[in-house]
C-alpha cells in the first residue's frame, strides 16, 4: 500500500476510535508529550498499561474466586485500574471500572463477576484496537512516511 | 507517587514541560529522596495504602527549620470536599484532578512558582 493511503486509513481509523469512545482526549494528551527526546513515549506508556491491565485482571479474577471475598482487595484493584486506564484515555475500559467499585461496596459477588467479564472484554478490544494503530505507524514509518497528526 | 502508568505518564507530561523529574513509588522512598532541592512533590492521595497524608506532614516538619520546603501537590481522581480538605488539613500546596493535560499542568507550575499555591476550581 503506498504512504499516502497508509496515512489516510490511519488518520481513519484514530478518528474511529475516537468516535466509538475507546479512546478519550487523554490520549492526544500523551500524543502531545510524544516528541524527539521522547520519540516512543506513547507505546512505552501504552505498553505498561497493557502489562499492568493484565496484572490487574489476573489479580482480580483470583481475588473473586476466593470462597470469602476481599472486596476492599477487588476495590483497590479496580481503583488502580481506573486510574491507569483513565491515564493513557482509554475511556471504555475507564468506565467500566465505575459500576465494578459499586458492586465491590454492596459486596455482590456475582455482580462483580459481571462486572470483570465486562472489563476484560473492553481491555481485550482496547488493546487489540491500539495494537493495529501501532503497526498502522510502522507501516507509515517503513514507506517512508510521517506519522500523520490527528487533532 | 502514584501507580505506575500514572507516574510514567506525569513525569512525561513534567518533562516535556522542561521539569527535572524525579519519580518513587511509595512512602518511604519519597521520604528517602526528597530535599530541598525538589521544588514541588506531586502525589496520588487516592493510591490506598500510600499514607500521602503522612507523607506531607513529615515533609513540613523535616524542613520547618529549613528557610524552604517543597511544595505538596495532591493529584486526586476525585476532588470531593473530604479529600480537598484532609489535602489542606495536612498543609498540602494545592489539589488537583487527574488526568492533567499538558495546558492545566503548564498552569499549575506557573501559578505554583508564583505563588506557592494552586487550588482546583
Amino acid at each position: 500500500m503506498e504512504v499516502g493511503q497508509l496515512q489516510r486509513s490511519f488518520v481513519e481509523y484514530m478518528a474511529s476510535l475516537f468516535r466509538e469512545g475507546f479512546l478519550d482526549a487523554q490520549f492526544s494528551q500523551l500524543q502531545q508529550l510524544q516528541d524527539d527526546s521522547n520519540p516512543d513515549f506513547v507505546v512505552e506508556v501504552v505498553s505498561l498499561f497493557f502489562e499492568d491491565s493484565e496484572r490487574l485482571l489476573n489479580d482480580l479474577t483470583m481475588a473473586l474466586d476466593q470462597p470469602n471475598v476481599e472486596f476492599k482487595q477487588v476495590d483497590a484493584h479496580v481503583h488502580q485500574l481506573k486510574g491507569s486506564s483513565s491515564s493513557v484515555g482509554a475511556q471504555r475500559v475507564k468506565n467500566c471500572c465505575v459500576p465494578f467499585r459499586i458492586c465491590c461496596e454492596e459486596q455482590n459477588t456475582e455482580a462483580c463477576l459481571r462486572c470483570l467479564q465486562q472489563i476484560k472484554q473492553e481491555y481485550l478490544l482496547v488493546k487489540n484496537k491500539l495494537q493495529t494503530l501501532f503497526e498502522l505507524e510502522q507501516q507509515i514509518v517503513a514507506s517512508g512516511g510521517a506519522i500523520p497528526m490527528v487533532q | 507517587m502514584e501507580g505506575q502508568v500514572s507516574r510514567m505518564v506525569t513525569k512525561g507530561l513534567l518533562t516535556h514541560l522542561g521539569c527535572d523529574v524525579t519519580t518513587v513509588g511509595s512512602r518511604d522512598e519519597c521520604l528517602r529522596v526528597v530535599t530541598q532541592e525538589h521544588k514541588v512533590v506531586f502525589m496520588d492521595v487516592s493510591m490506598p495504602g500510600i499514607h500521602c497524608y503522612e507523607v506531607a506532614v513529615v515533609i513540613h516538619e523535616r524542613f520547618r527549620k529549613h528557610h524552604g520546603r517543597p511544595l505538596i501537590v495532591a493529584l486526586t481522581g476525585n476532588t470531593d470536599r473530604v479529600t480537598k480538605e484532609n489535602c489542606m488539613r495536612v498543609g498540602m500546596d494545592g489539589v488537583i484532578l487527574k488526568p492533567v493535560s499538558v495546558d492545566k499542568m503548564r498552569s499549575v507550575l506557573s501559578e505554583l512558582l508564583e505563588h506557592g499555591v494552586v487550588l482546583e476550581s
